[in-house]
């Protein structure tokens, strides 16, 4: 059928026709990061800048902010969902990528690195026009199958350190921090600190000895759902307003200082709600135009 | 005339052969464990084999403060070898002054643990495990990071002694700062920590029939391994712990997989203080909360403050929560009677012992002190450059 087929394809549209030899699709995603400023306007972070952060807008500044994605799929006109197989590089293995949104300068100096990675990209299987795909979902996530390998010995990008999770053996999926300028009151025991800390990723993990095999109770994967014709001309953003809007972050109610997705860190109920990771619907990604 | 020195070079030729033949040798003659007959033998992962060399090199990485953001600590500043490799403090302290939730424990026998810390379900192998002080942020205990281990790395390369005792170690050259990675860094570490082996208590010596325990500790030891004051249950394994990992000739073995609220707490719920809720934080069971492994009582007169937390000052403190059935706070935040907490075990019942039974069992704990692994000089510090 292809090969009857072909050389009429050859006549007509030489392109087309080198595209079916190919018979893969390119996709591009793109990733920036948003904050509010202190005249209320919205802006891609920078290392450099302060923003409003929080329920009480509280003054701070960005320390670090890189997270993992991965099951990439788009999803097309007809409903079907397509998996994007990432390109390997220095922030892809094929089922995982990194975004890094800090470059290690300014106030990132402490927490951050001077590399950084604004998209992914990959393949979808098959021919398609780019007007054919209608959407594209991914998890914030390192598979689990990768997500407790040790980071010493793990090829990039999951040989980062600063994404390790090594009291459970695994990875911190998401990581947010910020400099509060004006401190973070520590209310269980009275203490001061100032960097208020976002890191998502699998707890209740416990292993077996014999194996080495790690399962936990909660997997606390962002799963985004962006559905947008025209999403691959937008940029898919993370919205650290939206992130931080139900938590003061100059008061730390129990546990460690923000969120560590610990079971009983009272800090992670507002995070969780935004993030999706309570049972809603994630609120902290979506489409922006570039 | 000739034939002497035909001799003469043979000799040397030969010592120079026999340097080099048990320079080979070390780094793969097979490690042999010197243990009393009590002792299983200890289960190694097959991906990190024991040796002298590994071993050494190990012993040098543990002390060496380079491995800390600001060179200010090693692993040996919390593992103190005379404090049987604990550091005396209620809780321990990092490099930069932040205080650790948890007591630091006794790394003595280590080899014989089937998990770490005070109740980590989550690592299970001890190289897993050191990278926790070397590179966590929750709290910060060396502070190494992507970037400072680099400077780490470059001054292992400049190093008078660690190109040789890496390559020794591993059997591959070490010269750029990328060879030495956190892997083999891990490794020697952890072949280093399973070389610490305490089992030539005063107790052992009296097994073997070299060493007569006194009366007192004689009652002491009836007492802990009987029915009454009932410390066998989670002490009574030949690590004086519950948790025994060793290897059965073909295979691993683990017997006892047991974590323990013995009631120190309860601030309503069975809660524990924030970060010290023990099990439960990997778990996230409510049943779970409090629940600490039972750690080895060998050294254990002098491994004080006692508990997860540091929080009981002295063994005689420590039985008197015991026969008390757990402990009562009378006031400030941690208030509550540990005696009710839902999640006790149920060994944990009142217990009426006169003061002499509790001397007596205190005296027989003290009889497992090892002084030979307080000061044996294969397991102190090499004396590197500060």
């Amino acid at each position: 059928m292809m090969k009857k087929l072909l050389p009429i394809f050859a006549l007509c549209c030489a392109s087309l026709a080198h595209a079916q030899a190919v018979k893969t699709t390119p996709v591009t995603l793109n990733f920036n990061a948003i904050a509010k400023t202190d005249k209320g306007t919205f802006v891609p972070v920078n290392c450099q800048d302060s923003y409003l952060f929080g329920s009480e807008n509280s003054k701070a500044t960005l320390a670090d902010l890189r997270f993992y994605v991965s099951n990439v799929q788009v999803l097309t006109k007809s409903g079907k969902k397509l998996p994007v197989q990432l390109t390997a590089n220095d922030f892809q293995q094929s089922d995982v990528g990194l975004i890094d949104l800090e470059n290690g300068t300014d106030h990132c100096a402490m927490r951050g690195d001077e590399q950084t990675n604004r998209a992914l990209t990959g393949v979808v299987q098959g021919k398609y026009r780019p007007s054919e795909f209608v959407g594209v979902s991914f998890d914030i996530a390192v598979p689990n199958a990768k997500n407790h390998s040790l980071f010493s010995s793990s090829d990039a990008p999951l040989n980062l350190q600063a994404m390790s999770w090594a009291w459970l053996a695994g990875r911190k999926f998401m990581k947010v921090e910020l400099n509060v300028a004006d401190k973070i009151h520590n209310l269980a025991d009275d203490s001061y600190a100032s960097l208020y800390n976002v890191h998502f990723g699998r707890t209740g993990c416990t292993g077996d000895v014999a194996t080495g095999e790690i399962d936990c109770a909660k997997n606390n994967r962002i799963t985004v759902n962006l559905t947008d014709k025209h999403w691959q001309q937008k940029i898919i953003t993370l919205d650290l307003n939206a992130l931080f809007i139900k938590n003061n972050i100059r008061q730390n109610q129990t546990a460690a200082s923000g969120c560590m997705s610990a079971e009983a860190d009272k800090d992670c109920a507002g995070v969780f709600t935004m993030a999706g990771l309570a049972g809603e619907l994630q609120r902290i990604f979506y489409l922006t135009d570039k | 005339m000739t034939l002497i020195r035909v001799l003469l070079c043979s000799t040397a030729l030969m010592s120079g052969f026999l340097v080099a033949n048990a320079l080979a040798k070390n780094t793969t003659d097979e490690w042999v464990w010197y243990l009393p007959a009590a002792f299983p033998k200890p289960f190694v992962p097959i991906d990190n084999p024991m040796s002298h060399a590994k071993v050494e090199l190990g012993r040098h990485l543990f002390y060496d403060k380079r491995l800390s953001v600001n060179g200010q600590m090693s692993c040996g500043s919390c593992h103190i070898q005379s404090l049987a490799f604990s550091d005396g403090k209620t809780h321990a302290v990092g490099t930069t002054g932040e205080a650790h939730p948890k007591n630091t424990p006794s790394l003595a026998n280590l080899v014989y643990s089937p998990n770490f810390n005070w109740a980590n379900p989550a690592v299970v192998s001890l190289e897993t495990q050191l990278l926790s002080p070397l590179f966590g942020e929750h709290p910060v205990e060396l502070g190494l990071n992507d970037a400072n281990f680099a400077k780490s790395q470059q001054q292992f390369a400049q190093d008078d002694k660690y190109p040789a005792l890496f390559a020794q170690a591993f059997g591959r050259p070490f010269v750029e700062p990328q060879d030495f990675r956190i892997d083999d860094i891990a490794k020697a570490i952890a072949s280093f920590e399973r070389s610490i082996i305490s089992t030539n208590s005063k107790y052992d010596r009296y097994l073997a029939g070299r060493e007569h325990l006194n009366e007192s500790e004689k009652r002491g030891m009836d007492l802990f391994f009987g029915e009454k004051a009932e410390c066998f249950h989670c002490y009574g394994s030949v690590n004086f712990n519950d948790q025994l990992m060793y290897f059965d000739g073909k295979k691993m073995q683990i017997s006892g997989k047991a974590f323990h609220n013995t009631g120190l707490y309860d601030l309503g719920g069975g809660n524990y203080p924030d970060a010290n809720q023990g099990l439960f934080e990997f778990t996230h069971k409510d049943s779970d909360k409090g629940k600490f492994k039972a750690p080895s009582l060998r050294n254990v007169a002098i491994t004080a403050p006692y508990n997860h937390d540091g929080s009981t000052a002295t063994l005689e403190m420590v039985l008197q929560n015991y026969a008390n059935g757990g402990r009562v706070i009378t006031d400030g935040k941690y208030r509550g009677d540990g005696r009710k907490n839902p999640n006790k075990s149920d060994l944990i019942t009142k217990i009426e012992l006169t003061k002499q039974e509790q001397a007596d069992i205190i005296a027989f704990l003290k009889t497992l002190t090892d002084e030979n692994l307080l000061t044996n000089p294969a397991y102190a510090d090499p004396i590197l450059p500060k």
